[in-house]
């Protein structure tokens, strides 16, 4: 790092490497200041527009990796402003850190606070990227004796598409993950379409007219609706108002199923409120189609034993849940648990947490569950101890000299400065 | 004297400069499509998900095997397994508390024809319908087969249709429960579809719940 | 300190004085014309204090009838608490006093001005005769028009189910209070009130009150089989009647007792928590009995039918038959009054039967037997541990009382700021902080108090993070006023008391509910309700106390106060370490939420409306820290952006609760709050607008006289 003159009048300045001027660009307290508040307004806008396109969507706009750019919203309104995405926001945040928080800055006693603090911020960045990339939320809502496999993600739909065999069953699955669907957004013009291909079946699956929230209507001949689809079967699809405070997304499309032997084309409409395979036939074999929320298979079964809530006397409010379970691994061990509110169960690498309960139907119990694999799961811990030891340490070290300042300024002169004024007094006489 | 680095105020219009660069790659970068036709290889495996679609939300508990050439549409409230054949057939399911005599009147009813049912299908007479054999749990099932023009109203539109059928499969699986099959379209397409009507009726069987293996 | 600093200071205190002294007392100078109910039998005060002690079950968890009355009359009349006027006296109605009119005398309660209105020209459209626009209206004012209230009510459910309750126009929300109030406030009486309609009939046949029924059933099998002078006809006529009677009686409180909410009773089974209402434990039975009734009178009918016309021949064949009809109604279908139930009727008949005597040892002995009736049992299950410690934090009103203190202190400090640089100044210096120290204990022993009772942290909903904030921004404010002592701290100190104090009541009256309530199932966790959220309440107010020097810094430098560079420069010190403590406590308690939401929710973060709140607060101070540290902003700057701190403390604090999303939405939504919302940020906004200018002006007129000097 070239050195820099204080004083600029009369001397010429080093010309800068580039290297150094990246450098001094990243560590800079202006690229903080301009960072911090990108992430602010950024955090301020998504808490807005939350209650109008609910947490996940919005979440997904402002905060994923894929958001490099956001035009954010007020109340359905587009904002005239560009700012980039939260995710590399923090990733320049976290590049300024280490630049300017822990490179640049000055050492020493009085610095070590910041630097301390500092890492531990970068240390809490890491652990938000880890999370990001690295972790799998899903929800798996259980039926007392019922067993498990699987998990379903909160705010992404898949596309499932499959063979049934001679008895009728399913076999695996072919999946078309949200990411692929989600930019095909309804139009009443040109409608936005792709075409997907597998590997050994006999037909494409052309999808257009992708809704975030549909309602499918019967066709009764009452008039319709600018964001209505076609009608197919004589149903067609509403696009609806989320509902942000339930975050439930019944995402929907129109698919075109275009068999490869030329043979007519067959129309559908999928929809996340349908709970089971739409069929259809190519070639005199019969297959599925469906839009469930994005399946996560597990390599572990549970299987809820009971469940139990507790409401508060003469309310509805809950005051307690929790169910027995049984984990069986793919080595089939079984272990048997009891989840609580506050007192989720960790166990081989998954946390499953205790998310919500309904009373019992029919004499059956029901239980809604989180599960989690996160590797930076505890990290956080760690990231608070190490940013509240820096933080404290300099607000400690800074307090006790303010004091120490004010309590000298207030001090009336004391014996020894008594007597040194008096020598000087002496000496200059 | 101590030597005294000062961290030196960053010019302002350099700076903008700086994140006007950032920002046209962050833009290029993230301009990115997805191309119009894409090959799909990833296949889930199967799991409960897959077993059970009662336990997963629908409202249909029964295992039924389709013809191949029937189309599975959405459910409905009353139309728990709903199928499409050819373009005008359908073949609803229904499950209800209803009597079997509401049900052969409001039938009987959509083609302009006038029954009378007696309450209990043991005094039916043969005309209206016909004892055809067993379905599920072992229980009797009848079958009718109506013809005419056929008229209904729903959602307050009116449908009228010339040399249409009914072909209705009833079963009063117990005290609480009638399960109907009908299927309604052109004559000519659902004499065609009769035998894959009954087989598909007595293929049908119950879902099992968890708590039934307990 | 120049003359011209005094007059300043002392003009503008006056003005907080006075516009604090007009809000504190319009309570009492308000022009509220008492309501006269010259023959009102007012409750002594020994018969109160034994009332309102009486147990009972309410949101979850069993209080003294005292709490509950305060907390139905807060929502009803917005007060604590009515003034009425007896035979030209003024006589105060206490809510326990009130509560015990309206379950046991709802003839007196009928009198009182109970429903607080606020716009009363929503009355006018029924043909009613208005008072005050804002008004206090009694029950017998309201009687005459409840059929039209009815009618409109169900117009107004129609139209919520329809578009939701934001379609409706204010004066729609605000008749959907009125209708609420009054339906609690029906749903209080006792309703085991014999209709008149029905009381002749009973009467003849020696039934006077409902318990009397618990007998009758033996009594009518009796009557049934005797009689044996009376021909088949007149018995089989004599059991219509007697079943006809049966019934009657059984359908008194079952209209009434279905919505009755007395939860008097706690239950007799040790495993069950849920304390029973009389009225309803009655309606439950009084139902499954009318239905009996019904299938007596079908199958009466059919029998009847199927024999044709009677003669007493004829009556004399069927008898036996017609009497296995009736006895099957009266003896195996009607189900019998469980003994507790019976019992509970007979202690709430009496109870009603006693404080109606008006005579102050009937009333007294009655509310005494009735507690020591169920006191074992209350004791036996732990629930009245603590009701006398409830009834004296009630009685106490820590925070109302500390308001008073803090006015105080406000007015002495006024005092002081008339006396600086005389020889009174240090004195009424040390009063001030006295007494602002006393306001803080007060009110830290108030959040104590109501920790100990509801044993958990002191912060568990969003009214406790009111005087949590208060006593925090006082105890803080003190301790810097320790190191500063030149009493700028303690005036701040005064200010932001009032304020929060203020605002409390203010969200107390508007939600009206009881705050000392047991925690959501998510919140049950001693240990994170101790580390989070007190370390983001902290956090809070520690931005409240940035804001508000900052705000002070502005409007002394805009009005001349501040001109000392000594004093400005400790000021900026001051809020420069206000913000370093607002970030060590807001980081902390925010990544502490993470923690806490990762235990309980599966993730740590969830972008969550009142985590972005936390954050906002946490980027803000950092933000600020940068921009100074990188000189970006000077001191000017640097007040106002600590003065921009509020708004953000304010959007996390209560904004966020009006958006009515997320895991945390705990909250409501509310037009009115919203609007003092956007008033407070348009403040914030202008505070800082001024600062600006007034920095800006200051630096061109000190440039004009550089250049003025230089040019001399």
């Amino acid at each position: 790092m070239s050195k820099q003159n204080i004083s600029t009048s009369g001397k010429v300045k080093k010309k800068k490497s580039i290297p150094v001027l990246i450098f001094d660009f990243f560590s800079s307290y202006l690229l903080a200041v301009t960072t911090l508040t990108v992430l602010g307004l950024l955090v301020w806008f998504s808490t807005l527009e939350q209650t109008v396109y609910g947490l996940s969507a919005t979440a997904e706009k402002y905060y994923h990796s894929s958001a490099y750019f956001v035009i954010p919203e007020i109340n359905g309104s587009k904002i005239p402003l560009i700012l980039p995405g939260a995710y590399w926001t923090c990733v320049i945040l976290f590049l300024n850190m280490v630049c300017g928080g822990i490179i640049r800055i000055r050492k020493g006693i009085k610095q070590l606070g910041p630097v301390i603090a500092h890492f531990g911020i970068i240390l809490l960045l890491v652990t938000g990227f880890v999370d990001h990339h690295n972790s799998v939320h899903g929800h798996m809502d259980t039926r007392q004796f019922g067993t498990y496999d699987y998990a379903w993600k909160r705010g992404k739909t898949s596309l499932e598409v499959f063979k049934y065999d001679d008895e009728q069953n399913k076999t695996p699955p072919y999946v078309i993950k949200h990411e692929m669907l989600e930019d095909l957004q309804h139009d009443s013009g040109t409608p936005k379409y792709r075409v997907f291909k597998f590997k050994d079946l006999p037909f494409d699956v052309e999808v257009r007219n992708f809704y975030d929230n549909a309602t499918i209507f019967v066709d009764n001949g009452n008039p319709r609706e600018k964001t209505d689809g076609a009608v197919i079967d004589g149903i067609f699809l509403r696009a609806t108002d989320i509902d942000p405070t339930t975050d439930l997304y019944m995402f929907s499309c129109y698919v075109t199923i275009r068999p490869h032997d030329g043979s007519e084309a067959r129309n559908l409409i999928l929809s996340r409120t349908v709970n089971h395979p739409l069929t259809f036939s190519v070639e005199g074999k019969l297959y599925g189609i469906e839009m469930p929320n994005e399946i996560w298979k597990m390599p572990y079964e549970v299987r809820l034993v009971n469940s139990y809530g507790e409401f508060y006397p003469g309310t509805e409010r809950p005051s307690y849940y929790s169910s027995d379970i049984i984990w069986k691994d793919s080595k089939g061990v079984e272990k048997t648990s009891k989840i609580k509110m506050n007192e989720p169960l960790r166990y081989q690498g998954f946390t499953l947490y205790q998310a919500s309960w309904t009373p019992p139907t029919n004499g059956i119990e029901y239980s809604g569950f989180v599960i989690v694999t996160n590797p930076a799961d505890q990290w956080p811990v760690t990231c608070l101890w190490i940013s509240f030891a820096g933080l404290i340490f300099h607000f400690i070290m800074k307090l006790s000299k303010y004091i120490g300042k004010e309590q000298r300024k207030s001090k009336p002169a004391d014996s020894k400065s008594k007597v040194n004024a008096k020598a000087k007094a002496k000496a200059n006489a | 004297m101590k030597k005294h680095h000062t961290h030196a105020r960053t010019q302002i219009f350099p700076f903008l400069r700086n994140i006007a660069f950032l920002s046209a790659i962050l833009l290029t970068v993230g301009c990115e499509e997805i191309p119009k036709e894409v090959e799909i290889t990833h296949q889930r495996e199967l799991c409960k998900f897959d077993e059970n679609e009662a336990l997963r939300g629908a409202v249909n508990r029964f295992k039924a095997k389709q013809p191949i050439h029937w189309r599975r549409l959405a459910e409905t409230k009353n139309r728990i397994l709903n199928y499409r054949v050819g373009e005008n057939t359908e073949v609803a399911l229904g499950s209800f508390r209803g009597s079997v005599k509401s049900n052969i009147i409001r039938w009987y009813g959509q083609y302009g024809q006038t029954v009378t049912v007696p309450n209990t299908t043991e005094e039916l007479k043969p005309g209206i319908m016909v004892k055809h054999g067993t379905m599920i749990g072992n229980s009797d099932y009848y079958l009718l087969d109506i013809k005419g023009k056929f008229e209904t109203s729903m959602g307050g539109v009116t449908v009228k249709q010339d040399d249409w059928s009914t072909v209705g499969i009833i079963c009063q699986y117990n005290d609480e429960e009638l399960i109907t099959i009908k299927m309604t379209g052109p004559t000519s397409e659902t004499a065609k579809e009769k035998k894959n009507l009954i087989k598909f009726a007595e293929d049908l069987k119950f879902i099992t719940f968890p708590e039934d293996k307990q | 300190m120049n003359k011209k600093l005094r007059i300043l200071g002392f003009v503008l205190s006056l003005a907080l004085v006075i516009a604090a002294a007009i809000y504190g007392v319009r309570g009492i100078i308000k022009k509220d014309k008492l309501s006269v109910v010259d023959d009102y039998q007012a409750y002594s005060k020994v018969v109160l204090t034994e009332a309102k002690s009486i147990p009972v079950q309410d949101d979850g968890r069993v209080k003294p009838l005292q709490t509950w009355a305060e907390t139905l009359m807060l929502a009803m009349h917005g007060q604590r608490g009515m003034d009425i006027q007896v035979n030209e006296k003024k006589v105060k109605i206490t809510p326990t006093a009130w509560l015990l009119d309206a379950i046991f005398r709802p003839e007196q309660a009928d009198k009182l001005p109970t429903f607080r209105v606020d716009n009363s020209h929503i009355l006018e459209e029924y043909g009613m005769e208005i008072k005050d626009l804002r008004d206090r209206y009694s029950m017998n004012d309201l009687k005459p028009y409840l059929s039209k209230f009815d009618g409109e009510n169900r117009l107004i459910n129609e139209k919520i189910k329809k578009s939701g309750r934001d379609s409706l126009t204010l004066e729609e929300k605000q008749m959907t209070e009125l209708f609420e109030a009054i339906s609690i406030y029906l749903n209080l009486r006792d309703p085991f009130a014999i209709n008149s309609r029905d009381q002749e009939m009973l009467e003849q046949i020696g039934l006077q009150k409902v318990s009397d029924v618990f007998g009758f059933k033996d009594k009518i099998l009796g009557f049934a089989k005797q009689s044996p002078n009376s021909s088949p006809t007149q018995l089989i006529n004599g059991l219509d009647s007697l079943s006809s009677v049966f019934n009657t009686l059984a359908r008194q409180p079952q209209y009434y007792g279905k919505y009755s909410n007395l939860p008097l009773f706690p239950p007799t089974e040790k495993d069950n928590d849920t304390w029973f209402s009389a009225g309803q434990q009655y309606a439950l039975i009084a139902e499954n009995n009318d239905q009996a009734y019904q299938n007596y009178i079908t199958k009466r009918d059919k029998f009847l039918k199927a024999v044709g016309p009677v003669d007493d021949a004829k009556a004399g064949e069927i008898f036996k038959d017609y009497f296995e009809i009736f006895t099957t109604y009266i003896d195996k279908d009607s189900k019998p009054f469980p003994k507790y139930v019976q019992e509970a009727i007979i202690q709430q008949e009496t109870l009603t039967a006693k404080l109606n005597s008006n005579n102050e040892t009937t009333q007294l002995s009655a509310i005494k037997e009735f507690k020591k009736k169920y006191a074992n049992t209350v004791h036996s299950r732990g629930e009245d541990a603590m009701i006398d410690t409830e009834i004296a934090h009630n009685d106490r009103n820590y925070f109302n009382n500390g308001l008073a203190i803090i006015i105080l202190a406000l007015f002495v400090v006024v005092a002081r700021c008339m006396l600086l640089g005389t020889r009174f100044d240090r004195t009424f210096y040390w009063i001030a902080y006295a007494v602002t120290s006393i306001a803080t204990l007060y009110i830290i022993a108030g959040i104590a108090h109501r920790s100990y009772i509801m044993d958990r942290p002191p912060v568990g909903n969003l009214y406790d993070t009111m005087p949590f904030i208060v006593a925090a921004c006082l105890a803080l404010l003190l301790l810097i006023e320790l190191i500063s002592k030149d009493g700028i701290m303690l005036a701040v100190a005064t200010v932001l008391g009032i304020g929060g104090i203020v605002l409390a009541k203010q969200y107390e009256v508007s939600q009206a509910t009881d705050h000392l309530s047991p925690l959501r199932a998510v919140l049950k966790s001693n240990y994170w309700l101790t580390t989070h959220v007190i370390t983001i309440t902290l956090g809070y107010a520690g931005g409240l106390i940035t804001a508000a020097i900052s705000v002070f810094y502005i409007l002394g430098r805009t009005f001349g106060i501040i001109d000392s560079k000594a004093v400005r420069k400790k000021l900026t010190s001051i809020v420069y370490g206000m913000v370093a403590f607002t970030l060590v406590f807001s980081l902390v308690g925010t990544i502490l939420g993470g923690i806490w939401g990762a235990d309980s929710w599966g993730r740590f973060w969830g972008w969550d409306p009142k985590e972005n709140g936390a954050l906002l607060i946490v980027l803000w101070v950092l933000i600020i820290l940068h921009a100074r540290l990188g000189g970006y902003i000077k001191e000017m700057g640097l007040h106002c952006c600590g003065a921009f701190t509020a708004a953000i403390v304010v959007f996390s604090w209560w904004h966020v609760n009006f958006l009515g999303v997320g895991l945390h939405s705990y909250g409501f939504t509310s037009a009115d709050a919203m609007g003092a919302l956007w008033t407070f940020y348009a403040v914030i906004g202008l505070l800082i607008i001024i600062g600006i200018v007034v920095s800006v002006v200051e630096k061109e007129s000190k440039k004009r006289a550089k250049l003025e000097k230089n040019e001399l």
